[in-house]
């Protein structure tokens, strides 16, 4: 089949029209670093493409007391170089520094990320940490989703993008302490996807943890949180020794990971979840320990 | 001795068109009238061809040939053993295997005929492994093949091994095993074919033998040799897989001849990885004798290789992983066992170290890992027993030119130097150094036959110098070295010298690029002729200065009395007196020069290189103890390259092949699923990058060879030889686990760590 047309809407509403114009039978272009290999191999045949570059809300970057507001258009070189997104979230600008090559950050997008669903992501795992949630729109309107909802399956998305557009990306900051951590190990240094990859997110009150997500991938079908882990975080004093390594060994006994010829055995990769979920742990609880949370309040 | 370039630093030649991206590479190229080729490759790795329908394909507007083996004369073709024929009709053998050819108006059009070719086929038990191989009645994947699974073996011994082995203090064995990776040039194999009006065939290919490539693509068409004119375009890469043809060559001239037009092909890189030409994976049985003083006195090898679907030159490579490793050390006695099995796997061949590499991985990590069980140091041991200057090894070679010893020295003390900590991170974090030498050749004849090259210098009527050579540039730099050493002999300057692009009709007759021959062989060759043109010069000269021959000399392109250098006469007004004169002096000479070595017998004995290579690398690695991960922290690579021609190819040549051997130790493997390449793009294919290279501190040993042009041997492929069993043997020493088969995944380091644990 070949594509018709390249469209180009200056509005997510206009974006949805045209989309709806083709019944489903066109695709959003963001960055198309997937997208464009897809077509090529013949995996996705799309009657038309609509590209977003120039809807100029995709674009932006906000900063609030409370949250931050990504435009689902940012590219992940955006997000790793933007140095006050990574005193609020460095799991996030680590997690973007470690997608691809330069070449691909610059082009491709934290939204395009999340909606190809791939379970190695390295973005998503972090906005599933972080507890972020998206905005949506379709012909009936705008509506928020919170990102961990939107993975169905290796490469599926809740969200149709033949139909839908995401637009934003909320990020909640609380107003206590937090530090997020962003762990990693790839057969190499660059252009690899990981063999594991974890993200970390803890937030303290009254010198306990008050609230623990911890992430894995690809260890299932879609990112993974390790809830037992977070379970027993959850409420214990920072300061009490151990608790990495606790979570750790809590982490390798959840997790799951199936056998790959490429990446190493399912019981080999548990013991690298563990190894990874400990180190982010003992590095978030280090940060809260020495005052060093990510907050905006406490540390600029 | 002060040269103006042999060892001085000089850009390559070829530099500036490389950069500026104005060379004209195969793919650059286009032909007037050209079609365009694709082939439909097997999807299974065993299996009897039912039936083939092309009819569709041929029914689509814009295709103009389609063939199956049938329309393709029935020559098989291979190096020792013929079993390709150019497409399969009766039976497929690996993931890969060419089936037919389309050519068409466009490479869309001809990839849209592929799809439409519709094959029946009956699936044939997968033979993946030796062990399935090598089964009692096992399927076979030749039928015609006598030793039925076995495509070649060598039984090859010297000295009274029994009785050593009786007398040695130790004797140790163990199991080694090496792994298909690949060369990934940077730079897809393909060509162009066209048929001339005189019935002559033009093919326009990258080749590292061009003239092999000429006679073994006649052979497979059935023609004469002298029908074909191949010419070489710019190459980017081989490492041996370029070295012999694939099937497409003669294929694609037959889709030429079919259409009546030119036809092109160029190779995609998802095609190369599943059809190039990967390192042979043998598995290597070593029994090795020794003293408790670290005299090594007897070794025996046990060998069983994987070839693949398909022989190529594979039978080499098990001959050189046979014998090579034999001569590195005064062993009294060597016996070994080797074969070559088939398999439905892609079919190996040469790649950089030649088998020698494999060879080499299992010696020199079984080396350390009997020191370490005696309690003694490995880099002493090696220097006890490594040859010298003036040996004659157990096989015959004649060792004219060795500074392994000074290698050694040098690599084991810089290493030692700069070291890190042998722990780090409360001991998580271990580090280890340890070093691996080898030796290998500068050419390799094959028994009686011709191992030379030959080379022609045409000095114009402007003082220009043409030089022509036979051997293929593959972006290594033998054309700038070709230049240096004319350039340095005839004393004009470099800029004033062209080496001329390879064409079969044109250029002197040369055996190719591999064995890491062409500075010593091909150097020597054009080094003679030089030599020879020089003397026309210098009786013009003397002539015309009224001055004797022997007192005249040639500096920056000026003619002179060595006595009075201001009594001169320059090149150019000599080749205005000389070349289109009733003097009628060319300046031209064609020569063919052979090396002065007489060649391996049946028994593997004779001296067959022109020099031999030696070389030791050091290596610092740190390895995770939780994860299994290992990091090179530094290589330190000491080369005997008898003499520097050029400094920076030297190096260049020793940072690329150290990175390959990094890949290939622990980064690089071709993966298979019951026969099928699960290894399909650079995306599942884990070459290193730049990020991953650790700092490399070059050594460069000049032992001066006394045959090699101004003492140069080879520095080609003993880059990489060392590297592997360097960092195996640097493992051992951080963490005391031995892995001997590559390769050395993190996972393989955890379980032999886990495994150590459990048996304390």
């Amino acid at each position: 089949m070949r594509i018709e047309k390249y469209l180009y809407p200056t509005s997510a509403e206009e974006a949805v029209r045209m989309l709806e114009d083709y019944q489903g039978e066109a695709m959003i272009m963001a960055g198309g670093t997937d997208l464009v290999l897809w077509i090529k191999e013949g995996k996705r045949e799309p009657s038309a493409l609509v590209d977003i570059d120039g809807i100029k809300e995709l674009h932006s970057v906000l900063i609030q007391e409370n949250e931050i507001i990504l435009g689902a258009g940012v590219t992940h070189a955006e997000v790793a170089e933007n140095r006050e997104l990574k005193k609020r979230v460095k799991c996030l600008t680590d997690g973007c520094r470690s997608v691809g090559s330069p070449q691909i950050r610059n082009i491709a997008t934290v939204g395009g990320n999340i909606v190809s669903a791939q379970p190695a992501a390295d973005s998503t795992v972090n906005f599933v940490a972080l507890g972020a949630e998206c905005e949506i729109v379709s012909a009936e309107g705008r509506r928020r989703v919170p990102v961990e909802q939107l993975f169905l399956g290796v490469g599926k998305s809740a969200l149709n993008p033949g139909r839908e557009l995401m637009t934003k990306i909320y990020i909640p900051l609380p107003a206590c302490p937090y530090a997020t951590s962003f762990q990693r190990l790839a057969p190499r240094n660059s252009l690899a996807l990981p063999i594991v990859n974890v993200a970390a997110y803890l937030a303290e009150k009254d010198g306990r943890i008050a609230e623990a997500r911890i992430v894995a991938s690809p260890v299932a079908v879609t990112p993974f949180r390790l809830r037992q882990a977070e379970q027993y975080l959850t409420g214990k004093q920072v300061s009490e020794k151990g608790l990495a390594a606790a979570a750790g060994q809590l982490a390798h006994d959840e997790a799951n990971p199936r056998d790959s010829l490429l990446r190493g055995s399912g019981e080999y990769r548990k013991v690298l979840v563990q190894d990874l979920v400990t180190k982010a742990v003992e590095e978030i609880l280090g940060k809260l320990l020495r005052g060093g949370a990510e907050h905006a309040g406490n540390n600029v | 001795m002060e040269y103006k370039y042999i060892g001085n630093k000089q850009c390559f030649v070829d530099a500036k068109e490389k950069v500026s991206g104005t060379a004209k590479y195969l793919d650059d190229m286009t032909v007037p009238n050209m079609l365009y080729a694709k082939f439909l490759r097997s999807p299974h790795p065993h299996a009897r061809i039912v039936r083939i329908d092309t009819g569709e394909a041929e029914a689509l507007p814009g295709v103009r040939a389609v063939l199956t083996g049938k329309d393709c004369p029935k020559n098989r073709f291979g190096l020792e053993i013929a079993d390709v024929e150019m497409l399969n009709s009766e039976k497929v053998r690996y993931v890969g295997d060419e089936i037919a050819a389309v050519a068409a108006e466009s490479e869309e059009i001809a990839e849209e005929a592929i799809r439409r070719i519709h094959v029946e086929y009956e699936l044939l038990p997968v033979i993946d492994t030796l062990e399935k191989a090598m089964a009692p009645g096992a399927p076979l994947v030749h039928e015609d093949c006598p030793g039925g699974n076995i495509a070649k073996e060598y039984h090859f011994s010297e000295g009274n091994l029994e009785e050593d082995f009786a007398s040695c203090d130790y004797v140790f064995e163990k199991t080694f095993c090496t792994h298909r990776v690949q060369g990934l040039y940077m730079e897809p194999f393909g060509c162009i074919a066209q048929w001339e009006p005189n019935g002559r065939l033009t093919m326009w290919t990258g080749l590292q033998s061009a003239f092999q490539g000429r006679n073994e693509i006649a052979k497979a068409l059935g023609i004469d040799p002298t029908r074909i004119t191949i010419k070489s375009p710019v190459i980017g890469g081989g490492f041996g897989a370029k070295i012999w043809i694939r099937n497409f060559h003669p294929v694609v001239a037959v889709l030429a001849r079919a259409t009546g037009r030119p036809v092109k092909y160029v190779m995609s890189r998802e095609e190369e990885m599943l059809t190039t030409r990967p390192r042979v994976a043998p598995q290597i049985h070593l029994k090795l004798g020794m003293m408790k003083d670290g005299t090594m006195v007897a070794k025996e090898a046990k060998i069983l290789a994987d070839n693949g679907a398909y022989s190529w030159a594979a039978t080499k490579i098990l001959l050189n992983m046979s014998v090579r490793t034999d001569c590195l050390y005064r062993f009294r006695s060597c016996k070994t066992d080797s074969y070559l099995i088939y398999t439905n796997l892609i079919p190996t061949s040469g790649f950089r170290g030649y088998g020698n590499s494999q060879a080499h991985y299992a010696l020199e990590s079984m080396i350390d890992w009997c020191c370490k069980q005696i309690g003694l140091d490995p880099v002493q041991v090696r220097l006890k027993n490594c040859v010298r200057t003036g040996d004659l090894t157990l096989h015959g070679w004649k060792i004219k030119s060795c500074g392994l010893s000074e290698c050694l020295e040098a690599a084991d003390r810089k290493i030692r130097e700069k070291r890190l900590p042998q722990s780090a991170e409360g001991g998580r974090i271990r580090r280890g150094i340890a070093t691996a030498c080898m030796t290998h050749v500068s050419g390799n004849r094959g028994g009686d036959k011709y191992d030379g090259s030959s080379a022609m210098i045409r000095i114009h009527e402007d003082g220009k110098v043409f030089v022509f050579s036979g051997e293929s540039n593959l972006g290594q730099g033998a054309y700038t070295v070709f230049a240096e050493i004319a350039a340095e002999v005839l004393g004009v300057s470099i800029d004033q010298v062209v080496v001329m692009p390879l064409d079969t009709d044109v250029s002197p007759f040369g055996l190719g690029t591999y064995s890491s021959r062409v500075t010593t062989v091909a150097g020597k060759a054009i080094y003679n002729c030089a030599l020879k043109v020089k003397d026309q010069i210098l009786n013009v000269a003397s002539e015309a200065l009224k001055r004797p021959k022997g007192a005249i000399d040639i500096k920056d392109g000026v003619a002179y009395y060595t006595a009075d250098p201001r009594d001169c006469i320059s090149l150019k007004k000599l080749c205005a007196l000389a070349i289109r004169t009733n003097r009628s002096v060319p300046f031209t000479e064609y020569i063919s020069y052979d090396p002065p070595t007489i060649g391996a017998d049946s028994r593997g004995y004779g001296d067959y290189s022109s020099a031999y290579t030696y070389a030791a690398q050091s290596v610092e690695v740190e390895v995770d103890t939780v994860t299994g991960f290992v990091k090179v922290l530094r290589v330190v690579a000491a080369h005997d390259v008898g003499k520097v021609i050029n400094p920076g190819g030297v190096i260049g040549q020793i940072n690329g092949g150290v990175a390959q051997g990094i890949g290939w130790t622990l980064y690089e493997n071709m993966q298979f699923q019951d026969g099928i390449p699960q290894s399909t793009g650079l995306h599942k294919y884990t070459l290193m990058t730049i990020k991953d290279m650790p700092e490399v501190e070059s050594v460069i040993v000049e032992s001066n060879d006394p045959i090699g042009p101004f003492g140069a041997k080879g520095i080609g492929e003993p880059t990489l030889i060392p590297t592997g069993p360097a960092i195996a043997n640097a493992i051992e020493d951080a963490v005391g686990v031995r892995i001997t088969d590559l390769p050395i995944t993190p996972e393989k380091v955890y379980r032999a760590l886990k495994e150590k644990e459990a048996s304390k």
